[in-house]
């Protein structure tokens, strides 16, 4: 698939700039999906998609703050494509990028937590996929990344896990650290949307997500 | 001789002539009637229609080939293949428009529909290179789901399925990779939403089930 160029990773933490040598912080970033007129999908009850991401991001980036700095793509109800967001990451010397969405599927039954890393090639302009030492480097920092926030969130929330599947998607799109998207979960299944749009949920789901990317950045990846 | 005269004579002739035509007609009747019970046919039999001229086909194919069409498990996770008669043709264009006109129809089994049945193909174009290049109309931004998932299922139900060794035309070029375009132009993030289709997408076995037969495999 067409490229898709994340950093070997993750970048080193951010010093901080004072005389006392405080210990260096991990920026984290936090991407709530969809916004503003582009809604994204919605469940049989009518939740929609950005609310969802808004609200669980904000509740990871509470969870996180203590111990990293956190980017959040956006905070409020409003569009934003994904070159920006990739853009908003980098300019934040982002360590890590989570972008977080629900899953939607044909399928009432479909459910579950499924996450989706970065290929290890570039695409050239012929339209040739080519691995490359960097975008290799870049991907398995995605793959650790994505198994530790797999085995949190199973952990957190006891929802199905689908798995780490490889996929060009857009949001990885010149972001220079390691990146994941997250399916939180199916808005389509009626059950899984009225646990999405659930408070003590959605606590449930950003602890995982907090909880998995402590554990990659302690992992020293 | 007066004309008054001439008139019987005139009958006689008339007579004469008409005789012999029924003669004749009689025996031509006869002889048709043991003709046709020599051959064990009713000479008295309705006559049967005239049987229909085989209709000639516009354009050619009689040959089927079977293929995987590839659809979404019934649990939306993976993509299953569903084995199909596909016209086939010495184009591998053609056949390619083949299968993804019966993909775009939807399985027959229980197996999921990835394409909705309102999107159409506006046109489809093999490069010299094996890129297939397949123009969606834009019924795909409106009515197709977009999720990361449901997004990643079309994708690779199209272009597993469309390069299949099974659709090479004979003496034609194999598809190694396919390029999307949604109404003639490259997809924005109308649609997908969150797959990156800028460049040509090669065929991935991550998306499959592993089978009995091995067809297919889970990465």
């Amino acid at each position: 698939m067409s490229p898709s160029s994340t950093s070997a990773a993750p970048p080193a933490p951010a010093a901080q700039p004072s005389s006392v040598e405080p210990a260096p912080r991990w920026v984290v970033v936090l991407d709530a999906g969809h916004g503003g007129d582009n809604a994204g999908e919605s469940g049989p009850a009518g939740t929609l998609e950005k609310n969802v991401t808004l609200s669980v991001a904000a509740k990871a980036a509470a969870l996180l703050e203590g111990s990293c700095q956190v980017v959040m793509t956006r905070t409020e109800d409003k569009s934003l494509g994904a070159t920006a967001r990739a853009s908003a990451a980098n300019s934040g010397r982002g360590s890590v990028f989570v972008s977080i969405h629900t899953g939607s599927s044909a399928s009432p039954t479909a459910n579950g937590i499924q996450i989706f890393v970065p290929s290890d090639t570039i695409t050239t302009p012929a339209g040739r996929s080519i691995p490359t030492a960097s975008a290799r480097a870049g991907a398995d920092a995605s793959k650790a990344l994505a198994q530790q926030l797999a085995k949190a969130l199973a952990q957190s929330t006891s929802a199905t896990s689908r798995g780490v599947h490889t996929v060009a998607c857009r949001v990885f799109q010149g972001l220079n650290m390691p990146g994941v998207l997250v399916e939180i979960g199916f808005i389509s299944n009626a059950t899984e949307e009225s646990l999405l749009a659930d408070d003590g949920y959605q606590g449930k789901i950003a602890a995982g997500i907090a909880s998995g990317v402590q554990a990659f950045l302690a992992s020293g990846n | 001789m007066s004309d008054h005269g001439k008139t019987p004579f005139l009958k006689k002739v008339f007579f004469a002539m008409w005789a012999m035509f029924t003669l004749v007609l009689l025996f031509s009747v006869v002889l048709l009637a043991s003709e046709l019970v020599r051959l064990g046919r009713n000479p008295l039999a309705l006559p049967e229609a005239l049987p229909e001229l085989p209709k000639t086909p516009d354009t050619a194919p009689a040959e089927t080939r079977e293929v995987p069409l590839y659809f979404a498990s019934p649990d939306g996770r993976l993509l299953v293949g569903e084995t199909r008669p596909i016209a086939y043709t010495g184009r591998t264009v053609e056949n390619c428009r083949n299968a993804l006109g019966a993909l775009i129809g939807g399985p027959i089994t229980a197996l999921q529909r990835v394409i909705p049945q309102s999107v159409g193909i506006r046109g489809m174009y093999l490069l010299d290179t094996g890129e297939l290049i397949v123009d969606f109309t834009t019924a795909l931004q409106t009515d197709a789901r977009k999720s990361a998932s449901e997004e990643s299922l079309f994708v690779y139900s199209v272009v597993n399925t469309l390069a299949q060794p099974g659709l090479k035309g004979e003496k034609d070029i194999a598809v190694r990779s396919v390029r999307f375009l949604v109404g003639g132009l490259p997809p924005d993030e109308t649609y997908p939403s969150h797959l990156d289709l800028s460049g040509p997408v090669t065929p991935d076995p991550q998306w499959m089930l592993a089978t009995e037969g091995g067809q297919s495999n889970h990465a």
